[in-house]
């Protein structure tokens, strides 16, 4: 049986895969390199969650889990790279609000921050962005 | 011959025989073909967590006699057809400057 925390993951990275932003290029966990000329990609990375039994008569607990989503995305322009990333959160953030509750394995999926960062060790600058989520669902 | 003017024959050397031809174009200045030591190596950036990228850090070792003004930030450099602008640089202190270039397209 596949535990709910997999199955929620996967509805994102199904949901982010739908959204076009980097085609199929969304991984889930992932700590392998991506190379460069394959940017756009996306990592959905989960990670700690809360857990609140939900009565004393219940196994079932009120789950909150953190649910990072780390875009990288390069252009050329060191001024313009922040744009690019932005308009790519911009589709993600609106593939991830048309279904809060990804078919019921959520009480709500919520965008809680946001922060952006630069790689410029490269020969192109690589813009970073990572969209904060916190899921709340019951397990 | 003083220590400098050895240096710059040294360096002159070093850049004709492991060096390659490229075009120089400094800031609001006329393309000039030097020779310069071009190196792309691979490099991971972002191991500090998340998703790493491989990527390239060009950089060109030249010599400093062969441009009428010292390279700068912003001149271009092509190499093996790809333009480049300098976006860091590296006086050696010897009549050399590695440049560290980044693509242009």
């Amino acid at each position: 049986m596949t535990h709910a925390r997999t199955n929620l993951r996967n509805a994102v990275i199904a949901a982010l895969i739908g959204s076009d932003v980097a085609g199929s290029r969304v991984y889930s966990n992932r700590s392998n390199v991506v190379d460069e000329a394959s940017l756009p990609a996306i990592n959905v990375v989960t990670l700690p969650e809360t857990s609140t039994q939900r009565d004393l008569n219940s196994s079932a607990y009120m789950r909150k889990l953190t649910l990072n989503i780390e875009l990288k995305a390069s252009d050329v322009n060191d001024v313009l790279v922040a744009d690019v990333v932005d308009n790519f959160a911009e589709t993600i953030e609106a593939a991830m609000a048309a279904d809060p509750t990804f078919a019921g394995m959520a009480t709500n999926v919520a965008l809680t921050g946001t922060n952006f960062t630069k790689e410029i060790a490269g020969d192109i600058p690589i813009g970073v962005l990572t969209l904060n989520y916190q899921a709340t669902y019951f397990a | 011959m003083g220590f400098t003017d050895l240096m710059d024959s040294a360096l002159g050397a070093c850049t004709s025989v492991l060096g390659e031809q490229v075009s120089y174009t400094p800031q609001g200045g006329s393309a000039v073909t030097i020779n310069g030591i071009f190196d792309n190596r691979f490099i991971e950036i972002g191991k500090g967590g998340g998703m790493p990228v491989m990527s390239r850090r060009p950089t060109l070792g030249i010599r400093n006699s062969d441009l009428l003004a010292l390279p700068a930030i912003d001149d271009q450099v092509v190499v093996r057809g790809t333009t480049y602008k300098v976006i860091e640089t590296d006086d050696g202190g010897d009549g050399s400057t590695l440049l560290i270039l980044a693509r242009t397209s």
